[in-house]
């Protein structure tokens, strides 16, 4: 089982876009490398959809684009993540399915996250890790949860969540724009998303 | 807070008008209305039932009592407030319970739509999914005007990989709702999903129509809005054709002018990223253009 | 006959018949509003199967009002039109299902037996009785006490063609047309005291009786028992197969429209 780290980077994308979009499911890809054998960076993240994330056409273009900007930043596409309309879920989609065994084909350990809305309030790690196991993508166990110490996930730091709490506080996922929100209006930076990062990072 | 009463007033109205859904600021808005005046004649009443709404979407059941005990007070028996009740239940008791709810009232009138409608949300949460359709396909057999109806039945066939039925849900919701290039563009993308090309591209090309039916020179102008997305499904559906032409579940021809129809698209997609630094872009050029460049020029 | 004063009013008649005949009039036409509003029982409420016999109609009418350039592509067209079709013929849509063989066609139902039609009925005539009453009882008190009197003078001259409108109750041929009896002032007020009550209690109000002077009660009857929607559908039929033969898809030739607007393709 390799090793896997979320940035500050990643984990504030994932957790703007789920709270700008709180009605919608959305969905969006994860960059990053492997530093080494067994230890998978995840470095940032890119939003895509919340319109309708079951509708293939603008999934395949979102990601196509995704993964030549991965290249071009020395990077992979390494994962997938979600969030569901309805906070007590944490089902990883048909959909999802799809597009993760699609980057697990460019990158045999790549991993999806469904965000966990139940979560997200409170100050833990609001991410439910799915891993390929066998046939199908399975949420992954182990003997201890997912974040914790000692578990094969960890933040790059532990108050990332209550950071990204802060953030959301400051409303700075308003300025927070995903591959939807970029093809209705093209000046929206759905790649890089700078603006509404913290200075520091 | 800063705003006005007046435009306060009005800004829920525009909410109300066009359904948005902003629980927070209406939720804040409203309370400070409520809070500041006693007397708002009928139009109090919306903003009560407003809040109410917001109040169970951001999670304060104890506002939420409030308004909806206001209201019940005033509009005993009224089948509105009922719906009310029945969401403020569905925030705190178990389906089941709430279930039971919807049918005594479903039970008393049996055409009452908004409870109909709750009852097949629940069923859908429920994960009841094939008692939900079955129900949402009787109701849309009674009320068939009711376009939120037929994207709700498109959007779980969709999630079903229903593909076909999908696309007949979603046709008529175009015919309820002929001029929204949204469900037009729905329906393309459904179309791709469901593998039938030609209709895709076709139906693409329909909502590039719509939304460049009225410039006059739209080889001068980058393509914006709505039309980036659709020429982009142009491309992308054209391109997949000039490859290897695909069956078509609805007989659907191929376009005999694929090529040039591609290298317009491939033009048209480009140029919403050429426009830099235009006044109305807010002096922001379009982002990612390499990628883009990248992905068009790709065969 | 002009230049001078023909006639003097005493003041009293104004005071003590012109005002009161008004005030009479609105207070009437406000108190009518809430005797309406307290009469008025809740619409009555129909079963699905009703709502949905009803409406089935509007569904032929939303596919056939864009045939001509129809969002959807023909195959799904031809689907729904032929669905309907067959639904409209078979009376998959009517309130009691489809007739089974050997029925006796139906005779239209008399009003008076359906209870809805005559719930309907009734309500109509509660609120005609409530206009009814009090113009009667207004008018027999104008007739019986202030009978030939003479109100006001409008201040503009009129043609004798008002004669008949002004001095209802006065048969004297050579009086000034301008001046106006109580019976006439009575009808006056009734007719136009609308805008009034529109400024008083609002657009929806139900204290004009003017409007309902038109509509006896039995007149909603017909409206009110339903239409035979098996007739209905089956002419409907028709219409969808006419419609078949307007229909075009919008997508039809779509590429061709755009190429063109860009210049690359001649008309």
């Amino acid at each position: 089982m390799s090793q896997y780290s979320v940035s500050a980077q990643a984990y504030f994308k994932i957790f703007f876009h789920a709270a700008k979009h709180p009605h919608c499911s959305v969905n969006g890809v994860l960059l990053g490398k492997e530093e080494s054998a067994g230890t998978i960076r995840i470095v940032d993240a890119v939003p895509l959809l919340h319109h309708w994330t079951s509708l293939s056409p603008m999934m395949e273009i979102g990601l196509d684009l995704a993964g030549r900007h991965a290249e071009s930043a020395g990077m992979k596409l390494v994962g997938y993540y979600q969030a569901c309309e309805r906070i007590d879920d944490t089902a990883l989609a048909p959909v999802g399915e799809r597009v993760a065994g699609k980057i697990k084909d460019g990158f045999k350990d790549a991993i999806a996250f469904v965000v966990d809305g139940k979560n997200l309030a409170s100050g833990e790690a609001a991410l439910v890790p799915y891993t390929f196991q066998g046939t199908t993508w399975r949420p992954y166990s182990d003997d201890t949860t997912a974040f914790n110490v000692g578990s094969a996930f960890q933040l790059a730091a532990p108050d990332l969540p209550r950071r990204a709490l802060a953030l959301v506080h400051e409303k700075r996922h308003f300025m927070f724009g995903d591959f939807d929100e970029h093809l209705e209006d093209v000046t929206i930076d759905w790649l890089r998303n700078a603006s509404c990062m913290p200075p520091d990072i | 807070m800063a705003l006005s009463r007046s435009s306060a007033l009005e800004k829920l109205a525009t909410f109300r008008t066009n359904n948005t859904r902003a629980s927070q600021e209406t939720f804040q808005t409203a309370s400070v209305i409520l809070k500041s005046a006693q007397k708002l004649g009928d139009d109090g009443w919306a903003v009560l039932e407003q809040l109410f709404l917001a109040a169970v979407d951001v999670g304060r059941l104890d506002v939420a009592d409030q308004s909806l005990k206001q209201l019940a007070d005033r509009f005993p028996e009224s089948p509105r407030v009922d719906v009310l009740t029945g969401i403020r239940m569905e925030a705190s008791e178990s389906p089941e319970v709430v279930l039971t709810y919807y049918a005594q009232l479903l039970d008393a009138d049996s055409a009452n739509a908004a409870i109909w409608k709750r009852r097949i949300s629940i069923l859908r949460r429920t994960g009841k999914v094939e008692k939900a359709v079955e129900e949402l396909t009787q109701l849309l057999d009674t009320f068939y005007t009711d376009l939120d109806g037929w994207l709700e039945l498109a959007d779980i066939y969709t999630t079903c990989n229903q593909y076909h039925l999908a696309l007949q849900a979603l046709s008529h919701a175009l015919l309820l709702a002929p001029q929204n290039p949204f469900y037009v563009l729905q329906f393309a993308e459904t179309a791709y999903t469901a593998g039938d090309l030609p209709l895709a591209l076709k139906t693409f090309l329909v909502v590039v129509d719509m939304c460049e039916r009225d410039l006059d020179a739209p080889e001068h102008q980058p393509a914006a809005g709505v039309a980036v997305r659709a020429w982009m499904g142009v491309k992308l559906a054209s391109r997949r054709l000039m490859i290897n032409s695909s069956p078509s579940a609805s007989n659907t021809a191929v376009p005999k002018t694929l090529n040039l129809i591609e290298e317009l698209a491939t033009e048209r997609v480009l140029s919403a990223y050429a426009a830099k630094g235009a006044a109305s872009r807010g002096g922001k050029g379009a982002q990612g253009k390499d990628v883009v460049v990248g992905w068009v020029g790709a065969r | 006959m002009s230049g001078f004063v023909s006639l003097y009013l005493d003041p009293q008649i104004r005071d003590w018949v012109l005002f009161p005949i008004t005030l009479v009039m609105i207070l009437v036409g406000i108190l009518r509003h809430y005797v309406v509003i307290l009469l008025q029982s809740p619409p009555k409420k129909l079963p699905r199967e009703a709502v949905r016999e009803q409406r089935a109609l509007t569904r032929s009418q939303v596919l056939r009002s864009s045939a001509a350039n129809s969002p959807i592509p023909p195959t799904y067209y031809k689907s729904i039109s032929r669905h309907l079709s067959e639904a409209f013929e078979a009376g998959t849509y009517l309130k009691d299902g489809p007739p089974r063989e050997g029925d006796a066609p139906k005779a239209p139902p008399n009003p008076m037996s359906d209870p809805a039609a005559m719930d309907g009925m009734m309500a109509g005539m509660k609120t005609q009785m409530v206009m009814m009453v009090p113009q009667m009882v207004i008018m027999g008190w104008i007739n019986f006490f202030f009978q030939g009197f003479v109100l006001i003078k409008l201040p503009f001259p009129l043609t004798l063609g008002f004669k008949s409108m002004l001095q209802r109750g006065i048969e004297t041929q050579d009086m000034d047309v301008r001046w106006v009896s109580s019976l006439s002032w009575y009808f006056l007020n009734f007719f136009g005291l609308n805008g009034l009550y529109r400024l008083i209690l609002g657009g929806d109000n139900s204290a004009d009786s003017s409007r309902d002077m038109t509509a006896s009660p039995f007149a909603a009857a017909p409206a009110a028992g339903a239409p035979d929607f098996g007739k209905l559908f089956k002419a409907e039929r028709d219409n969808l197969e006419f419609s078949e033969g307007l229909y075009s898809w919008v997508g039809e030739g779509v590429e061709d429209r755009v190429l063109q607007r860009y210049g690359l393709k001649s008309p």
